[in-house]
């Protein structure tokens, strides 16, 4: 921990965890406001993807900070980030 | 099954690290959000302190009707559009006769005439603006709202602060996730303090032993401070961009469960009176404050607003007809039928400020945050401690420690100290409760360079924090003239419960001062005693 301090930019697992996971948490958050189901009050599909940021970005975030299996990890947050940004395009432009 | 072992401690020096890092890298603002945070749990009581007041429950005890109407009367037109009225900290009803429009910096506001009316009914004040400045500029809460914004955004401007707030609640939940996961024997943690340990050791064992008792609170209020930061700085807008192609205005009226058009013919409003007696009396509670919507006019609707009440977790809202006085629904929070999205929300803000169960909830919430300011201290503690034995050059992050850690609370008491001060000299203390933090911060930094020895500095500190706690409640006496005989008698119990946990500090940072003091005698008795064997072996 003491030797480099910039050596984490080097680092395949700090780009997954941190600006990946953030990046993909945020599609995620913004494409739950098109499919999650408002219900009768009209407001869930606007509450619950606010609520559910910080438990979506922690739970990415400590996958990709501890698996062995990097590329699965990769894998996953690409098939996310594709899925949520699909789901965006048709919101804006379908 | 080697490989099986050599993946677990891989796993586990990997959550080591992050634990660290997350608490090193943002570990210092982290305190800062933490300590104002456990503040803010008690901004109530500490608004009512720093007036001297307690509340008379003017909205039940007034005649709120006949006040709205005389008010009405001397009010242009446009702003009787929404009506908020409440009690404030110095017992009078603030009525906020407003309509809805952008302010100078863009965001939308609540722009019309405040009015501060006495119980008997006499105008105090009035003034026009924007609510937020208002607000921003209203002495009676200039304490709380300094302490409560130091929490919300670290005085950064929006949305930045907000931001920056909700990245240390993720890095909070980081620290507390990752040191739960570390732990190997929790229950065995949770009471192992070993007895003939000291110094590092022991600091390490007080870290795990709090770290361990406050890891549910921690992860509880990491979650739900970043909810509350994030959804204000940039959730909602852009939920309003998803969901209704960026017309916030949709979006308001989804959340508020209003409808868009509504009829404005004239007709005479009932009684408001009444209205509010019979929600205080269906909560058997008196109303946070109450909202009059579209006032003398067809569409006139009353809403009571309740704080958690016996038995309740969630804020309870009653909606009336303000044209007949029918009592209409219980409404969610969010929203105009109850939802999933609206009851999580209700929970959330109880939640992060324990205000479930009054006062018992709040100091069961302060004593966790002191556990976590604790638990935040010992850890960066731990870190300079560590790289001070192997590298002189790390001297400075434990001089930043004791600078952040005592210089902090310091500079608090500074502020209210600030805010009394000036309002016995009749100065604006919007202005000089944040004035006197500053100067305080400037005292510290100033201490903290000029004086060497790290243990003499952070005495001074300590015997500054103790001298303040001991000096507040006389300061805020010799400025307000309300004794602790009036306080018992008028049933003060705000003001009684801070000025006891300000000496109750006071206490603790003296004995803090006398074992510092002592232990500092021990070691110089001990390098006496060790130089002079050393010279009687020469």
């Amino acid at each position: 921990m003491n030797t480099s301090y910039l050596h984490f930019f080097k680092n395949k697992r700090f780009w997954l965890s941190g600006p990946a996971t953030l990046l993909v948490s945020l599609f995620f958050m913004f494409a739950m406001a098109v499919w999650f189901p408002p219900g009768i009050g009209n407001v869930n599909n606007i509450m619950m993807p606010l609520i559910m940021f910080p438990l979506i970005w922690a739970l990415l975030f400590f996958y990709t900070y501890l698996t062995t299996d990097l590329r699965k990890a990769q894998w996953l947050l690409v098939i996310l980030f594709i899925i949520n940004s699909l789901i965006l395009t048709f919101q804006f432009l379908g | 099954m080697a490989e099986n072992a050599s993946n677990i401690r891989s796993q586990a020096k990997a959550l080591l690290n992050l634990h660290s890092w997350s608490g090193i890298v943002l570990g210092m603002l982290l305190y800062a959000v933490i300590f104002t945070g456990t503040v803010a749990v008690i901004a109530d009581e500490i608004g009512e302190w720093s007036n001297s007041n307690y509340p008379k429950n003017l909205l039940i005890t007034t005649d709120v009707n006949n006040t709205v109407n005389q008010l009405a009367e001397i009010t242009p037109d446009q702003y009787l559009d929404e009506i908020s009225v409440y009690e404030n900290d110095r017992q009078q009803l603030v009525y906020f006769f407003h309509t809805h429009k952008l302010n100078p910096s863009g965001n939308m506001d609540e722009f019309g005439f405040q009015y501060k009316v006495s119980p008997k009914g006499e105008i105090i004040s009035q003034q026009q603006g924007f609510g937020s400045e208002l607000f921003a500029q209203d002495d009676t809460y200039a304490l709380s709202r300094f302490l409560v914004s130091i929490h919300t955004e670290l005085h950064i401007p929006s949305p930045w602060g907000l931001i920056l707030t909700g990245i240390l609640g993720l890095a909070m939940l980081i620290a507390s996730v990752s040191g739960f996961m570390m732990h190997r024997h929790l229950f065995t943690d949770m009471f192992s303090i070993r007895k003939q340990r000291d110094g590092k050791s022991l600091k390490r064992d007080s870290h795990t032993v709090a770290g361990t008792w406050s890891i549910p609170f921690a992860i509880l209020l990491a979650f739900t401070g970043s909810f509350f930061s994030f959804s204000d700085s940039f959730g909602l807008p852009a939920m309003g961009i998803v969901a209704f192609g960026g017309d916030q205005e949709a979006l308001m009226h989804t959340l508020v469960g209003e409808q868009q058009q509504k009829s404005e013919a004239p007709k005479d409003s009932a009684n408001l009176t009444l209205m509010i007696a019979d929600a205080a009396k269906r909560q058997s509670a008196v109303p946070a404050f109450i909202s009059i919507s579209h006032f003398a006019t067809e569409s006139a609707s009353l809403l009571t607003f309740f704080m958690p009440n016996e038995g309740e977790v969630g804020f309870e809202q009653l909606v009336y007809d303000a044209t007949n006085g029918d009592f209409i629904e219980y409404k969610p929070l969010v929203g105009t039928v109850p939802s999933a999205g609206s009851a999580i929300l209700s929970l959330i803000y109880p939640i992060h400020y324990g205000t479930f169960a009054g006062l018992f909830s709040k100091i069961i919430w302060v004593g966790l945050g002191i556990a976590t300011c604790y638990v935040t201290i010992t850890g960066l503690q731990l870190y300079a401690h560590r790289n001070e034995k192997g590298e002189q050059n790390w001297r400075w992050f434990s001089r930043l420690c004791t600078w952040g850690f005592l210089g902090l609370p310091l500079c608090s008491l500074s502020s209210a100290s600030g805010f009394f001060i000036s309002e016995t000299l009749a100065l604006n203390q919007s202005v000089w409760t944040p004035l006197s933090f500053l100067i305080a911060a400037a005292v510290v930094t100033v201490l903290t360079l000029a004086i060497k020895n790290i243990r003499l500095l952070s005495n001074v500190l300590l015997a500054s924090n103790g001298l303040f706690c001991l000096l507040l409640p006389f300061i805020r006496f010799s400025s307000s003239g309300v004794s602790w005989i009036d306080a018992i008698q008028y049933h003060m119990v705000s003001m009684i419960f801070i000025e006891c946990m300000l000496l109750a500090c006071s206490a603790l940072c003296f004995y803090r001062l006398y074992k510092s003091v002592q232990m500092t005698k021990k070691d110089s008795v001990i390098e006496n005693s060790t130089l002079s064997s050393q010279e009687a072996v020469q």
